[in-house]
């Protein structure tokens, strides 16, 4: 019987509040958003089959939900808030020309931008690249020429 | 385009999730404060007749909780009696300091202690049982105090 009760109830409760967090939270999965996912996912496990289930998994799921909440809110009022938590797109490839100190930099090389363009957009060579951008969620997108 | 959007429905969602938000935020806010045990709403005592409890207010289920007591100066051994019903809610899991007697009388449960008060005794008790809890403490029919918890699920 307590198995079916927490289950159903971390289950409403979950759906609940991703839907009052918004499709926003948790969408774009930058490195943080994954280990906040993580955390999440340990703390339901805690009410979900620890020993005692009591209000404090879901207070804990509700306060990291709410901070996440609370800074997207902050971040849209501040730019450089923004730029601080979320980080800024940095462009590695400018109309096919490699910037390499900027790749040393952000520890890519251009095998890995060759690999995003291949998968991507079925490009086969640097000089087919307009621009490859290391995006804010460590992905590499390829606009090609 | 092919799309099953519904724009009325969505601003109806957004203003629940503007509500939501505040909500969280209360409920976060609430928590700091102790409304779940642990914090300046929840810590509170009771006294009558110079014995004094101080106790949470807010519990959770099988989280340890503290019941400590300052019984009032006395000739005989110090003693202390909790009502029997009350204490079944609870596992008791240290008495300090160790009791010399525990008795029942009628309805209650008399710890006795080695030498005379004023004695600080703390009870060490994790809640199995959710809910309202009235609780009741006494020295004597002339000395006594009601208190109530209320232990999260």
């Amino acid at each position: 019987m307590d198995a079916v009760l927490r289950a159903a109830v971390i289950y409403g409760f979950l759906l609940i509040i991703f839907r009052i967090a918004g499709e926003r939270t948790l969408a774009s999965l930058t490195t943080f958003d994954f280990v906040l996912l993580l955390i999440i996912a340990e703390a339901t496990q805690q009410g979900l089959i620890g020993d005692d289930f009591s209000v404090k998994a879901l207070l804990l799921i509700t306060t990291l939900v709410g901070i996440d909440v609370g800074l997207s809110l902050l971040k849209d009022r501040s730019r450089l808030l923004h730029k601080l938590i979320e980080g800024v797109p940095l462009v590695l490839v400018a109309d096919g020309k490699v910037l390499a100190d900027r790749m040393q930099r952000a520890r890519v090389d251009e095998e890995d931008v060759l690999q995003a363009a291949r998968e991507r957009q079925g490009v086969e060579s640097m000089d087919q690249i307009k621009y490859a951008v290391l995006e804010r969620t460590g992905e590499i997108s390829i606009i090609p020429k | 385009m092919d799309l099953d959007t519904d724009l009325h429905f969505q601003r109806r969602i957004w203003t629940v999730q503007r509500i939501g938000w505040l909500i969280i935020g209360l409920v976060i806010l609430a928590t700091l404060m102790g409304a779940f045990g642990n914090g300046l709403l929840s810590r509170v005592s009771a006294s009558g007749n110079g014995l004094r409890l101080e106790y949470e207010r807010f519990g959770r289920l099988q989280q340890p909780t503290r019941l400590h007591f300052l019984l009032p100066p006395s000739k005989h051994d110090a003693e202390v009696s909790l009502r029997r019903d009350y204490l079944a809610a609870f596992q008791i899991e240290h008495i300090t300091p160790e009791p010399k007697e525990v008795a029942p009388a009628g309805p209650w449960l008399t710890y006795r202690f080695a030498g005379p008060g004023p004695l600080a005794v703390t009870f060490d008790v994790v809640p199995l049982e959710f809910g309202r809890l009235q609780g009741n403490a006494a020295i004597s029919p002339s000395i006594a105090l009601a208190f109530q918890q209320f232990i999260y699920p």
